[in-house]
């Protein structure tokens, strides 16, 4: 189920107002789990399966490990729990990857070897589950909290509708704690909940789908050699709609949950305002890189055994975190890339916001685009360099490309040391009812066509 | 050692389980932006209902498509083609004349033969298909972009499947719900310079309004407003390659048929002869129509696609009936408006002509025999007009 889909509207309300009614505690955390299997399963429901065996491992596995003081079988428990979720990510996200990569190397060596054609529908989300288990597995691993010793929380926590999707991925010392004593939204809460959601949406269907998509569309289906103008626009255009899109989604859940009466953690932190690649990470999907930092930067070794082992942990991590985000070396040199910057940076000393934010969308471009071609072709013509350059774009489009994603990097430098909730605070309230207001309407305006959020795919 | 899971080891950042509220008065707040919220989406519901715009007019998207092809297995009759089927042909008035509803599946610009080929090999499809030919879209448009429809139809999630229900549940009260009315797409239509090597016409602007099961007819503004009706006659200049209202005055590159001509409708024609010989099989039938069209458009179509070249192969390797307006006087002289659709108020004496002519040929197999012999099985006899201008 989309947020941004009607369905989500009537879905909300009759959760909100369930979660309102005068019921025992675990009465209502049982309305929200099977709420929250609903909002899976109107995707696909064969695939609430794999939530109930990721989630039926992690929670035998942390007690298993919190069972034993025997190192060695402590490791061989955990490892069942990294087994079951990377292989699930592994076959459904890695498998016709993985498998075409094998025929490529195998063609190199002369065997002409045709992989059997696979079939593999991508369960939404998985990326997203898959480390929220591993996390609590690997936590009760490091000894850094015991399990927790209802079934119903730790299950309520794998599968909370709000993140269940598309993040933030939440660490089980944030929200299972939340579900031990009885939650209920205030007032403010609840209406702060909602006017955030207005603000995600309004970022997901009026800016990212309705004004900037069909721009990034024009620009990278043109099978043609663009201007230059046409190639900056189409790239600035990607780096508002991949923010506004993401942000929104995050936007949207920490409302929809904060609603409900329970805080998830912020997601991003108006990261165009970067001075440096290492401060983008830091205000970027801040879940993942945390959860990237804490579980595999840091066990690697991260900054603890001199500069060159640094660069690679680096670079590992980043190459490791761009095939997170999908099945495709495009995404892995991605993330490669991002992974060098920092090691230069580290090395350099630092950059500005100018070049970051310059060289941050340059690099979407290796995001958005299919294929390597496809991403040269669109560099080459940013760069001016393509030869019979073509003209896509109209006025109207460049101009609102211009706009939003200008008033984006505004909006991103002014607040870039303040929070939203911080302005919010300091605005004047006919302010508030103005801009709510008006992003409503432009909501309700746009209609929205029910396009899936980028993030669900990975 | 921690004695649950809300207690992280010292190091590991832990965020909090509260979230801060920014402090003003949210109750009055949320009463006012609700308030505010009402009378503005009021005013933009009164303001298009003044443009033309009426509750019950839905947009058409994949999902509601499949609702009607979920409907075309155990129908009689299906309707198929492109926006000339869907504009021109009133469901209603089909109703009155034949006694049997037909289903619309017809897709506006797309090419109809992969819906043939689905309805053939649907093994529960036994009834009559009704396929309009658009010569362009019928042999060259990609049949990708057809397929790609279908297939988001079918595979639409539960979700999608209701959130399609409460969208037309809105639709049929609201007029502001329309692809033309959104934000975006009207800053689209905003009149500004056009940059060189763009396209003239950006989009298709609204042509139609369809109702509940897929019933449209031409939207009223292309009759009444001279500007809106250019923009569309515009668009069909433009792919017809420029104004072209006498053979001589046809750009050079027109005043031939589309240079792979035979290739194209062979290939086509061989495949939609399985498709025909399938429905057939179970008892079904398959009759082609080419509908009317005028001006610049009719012209185009007849030197790029000649009737003995593409009209004519079609019927003899199908074995199939076909009705051909420029045979009957009795599908001729219709208001076609933007020279391409009918006129909402023409489309059902149109219909009552062609569901008739329609039925005619249906019941009489060895069809040879009709007045004008233009409703005919040309694996039988001689085209009634082969000469490649006629059309």
């Amino acid at each position: 189920m989309l947020f941004n889909s009607l369905t989500f509207a009537v879905f909300f309300a009759a959760v909100l107002g369930l979660h309102n009614l005068p019921l025992p505690w675990h009465v209502k955390k049982l309305n929200l789990l099977v709420a929250s299997y609903l909002f899976y399963a109107a995707w696909s429901p064969p695939f609430v399966l794999l939530l109930w065996i990721s989630t039926a491992v992690d929670w035998k596995v942390a007690a298993w490990i919190s069972a034993t003081q025997n190192q060695t079988r402590r490791k061989r428990i955990l490892a069942l729990s990294l087994v079951a979720n990377l292989g699930f990510l592994g076959y459904f996200k890695y498998g016709t990857f993985l498998m075409d990569n094998f025929a490529l190397a195998a063609r190199a060596i002369g065997i002409d070897y045709v992989p059997p054609k696979w079939d593999i529908v991508l369960p939404v989300g998985i990326s997203f589950y898959t480390f929220q288990s591993i996390a609590y597995s690997l936590d009760v691993y490091l000894k850094r909290a015991q399990p927790t010793r209802r079934f119903l929380d730790f299950a309520l926590f794998v599968t909370f509708f709000p993140h269940l999707v598309a993040g933030p991925i939440v660490r089980p010392t944030l929200l299972i704690p939340q579900f031990e004593h009885p939650r209920r939204a205030t007032r403010d809460q609840l209406i702060w909940g909602l006017a955030m959601m207005t603000l995600g949406l309004f970022e997901k269907v009026v800016l990212a789908d309705g004004f900037l998509a069909p721009v990034v569309d024009a620009v990278h289906h043109s099978p043609h050699q663009l201007a230059s103008l046409d190639a900056w626009t189409g790239a600035l255009a990607f780096s508002g709609q991949i923010f506004f899109d993401f942000a929104g989604y995050s936007t949207t859940a920490i409302g929809v949950a904060l609603a409900l009466g329970f805080a998830l953690n912020d997601n991003f932190n108006f990261p165009y305002a970067a001075h440096s690649f290492s401060d983008f990470w830091r205000r970027w999907h801040i879940s993942l890189s945390t959860w990237l930092r804490d579980y595999l930067y840091v066990p690697l070794g991260g900054n603890r055994h001199g500069e060159l082992r640094t660069y690679l942990n680096l670079l590992i991590t980043m190459l490791l975190g761009g095939l997170w985000h999908g099945a495709s070396w495009t995404f892995v040199v991605w993330g490669g890339l991002h992974g060098a910057y920092l090691a230069i940076e580290r090395w350099l000393g630092r950059t500005n916001v100018l070049v970051t934010f310059l060289v941050v969308t340059a690099t979407w471009v290796l995001f958005r685009a299919h294929t390597f071609g496809d991403a040269l072709d669109l560099l080459k013509s940013m760069a001016g360099a393509s030869g019979a350059a073509h003209t896509v774009l109209y006025w109207n489009d460049i101009i609102v490309v211009g706009v939003i994603v200008g008033g984006m990097l505004v909006t991103h430098w002014r607040m870039r040391s303040t929070r939203l909730e911080t302005a919010v605070a300091a605005t004047p309230g006919w302010v508030v009812v103005l801009v709510w207001t008006l992003m409503a309407f432009a909501l309700v305006a746009e209609q929205g066509a029910g396009d899936a959020f980028i993030y669900f795919a990975f | 050692m921690p004695s649950s899971i809300s207690h992280f080891e010292a190091g590991v950042r832990v965020p909090s389980d509260t979230r801060q509220v920014p402090v003003h008065q949210w109750g009055r707040i949320l009463l006012v932006v609700l308030a505010f919220e009402c009378a503005l989406v009021a005013s933009w519901e009164i303001f298009w209902r003044h443009r033309d715009f009426l509750p019950g007019d839905y947009e058409d998207t994949p999902a509601v498509w499949e609702l009607q092809r979920e409907r075309a297995t155990a129908a009689a009759t299906v309707l198929i083609g492109s926006s000339r089927m869907w504009e021109d042909v009133n469901l209603g008035t089909w109703q009155q004349t034949t006694g049997d509803r037909p289903v619309q599946l017809a897709i506006a610009g797309r090419n109809p033969q992969p819906v043939l080929a689905d309805l053939a090999a649907d093994p529960l499809f036994h009834g009559l298909v009704v396929c309009e030919v658009t010569p362009y879209l019928f042999y060259v448009e990609p049949e990708a972009l057809t397929t790609d429809i279908m297939r988001k139809g079918r595979s639409q999630t539960l979700s999608q499947r209701a959130a399609n229900r409460i969208d037309m549940l809105l639709e049929s009260q609201l007029a502001f719900i329309d692809n033309e009315t959104r934000l975006s797409t009207l800053w689209k239509r905003l009149p500004l310079p056009r940059r060189a090597g763009t396209f003239p016409v950006r989009e298709v602007p609204k042509g139609h309004e369809m109702h509940a099961d897929r019933d449209t007819r031409m939207w009223r503004r292309i009759e009444t407003d001279s500007d809106y009706r250019a923009l569309f006659q515009g668009l069909w200049l433009f792919y017809a390659g420029g104004p072209q209202p006498t053979l001589e005055e046809q750009p050079p590159s027109l005043q031939t048929a589309h240079p792979r001509i035979q290739a194209i409708v062979d290939q086509a024609a061989t495949r939609v002869a399985r498709d025909v010989a399938k429905i057939r099989a179970r008892g079904g039938d398959v009759v082609f129509v080419r509908f009317p069209a005028s001006g610049p458009v009719y012209w185009s179509e007849a030197r790029s696609f000649p009737r003995a070249w593409s009209w004519e192969p079609l019927l003899q390797k199908t074995a199939a009936t076909g009705v051909n307006f420029v045979d009957y006087p009795q599908l001729q002289g219709y208001n076609l408006p933007e020279w391409s659709h009918m006129s909402a108020a023409d489309a059902p004496r149109f219909t009552q002509a062609l569901a008739t002519l329609v039925m005619q040929a249906v019941r009489s197999p060895g069809a040879g025999n009709c007045a004008n012999c233009a409703v005919h099985r040309t694996s039988e006899g001689q085209s009634a007009d082969s000469s490649p201008l006629r059309d």
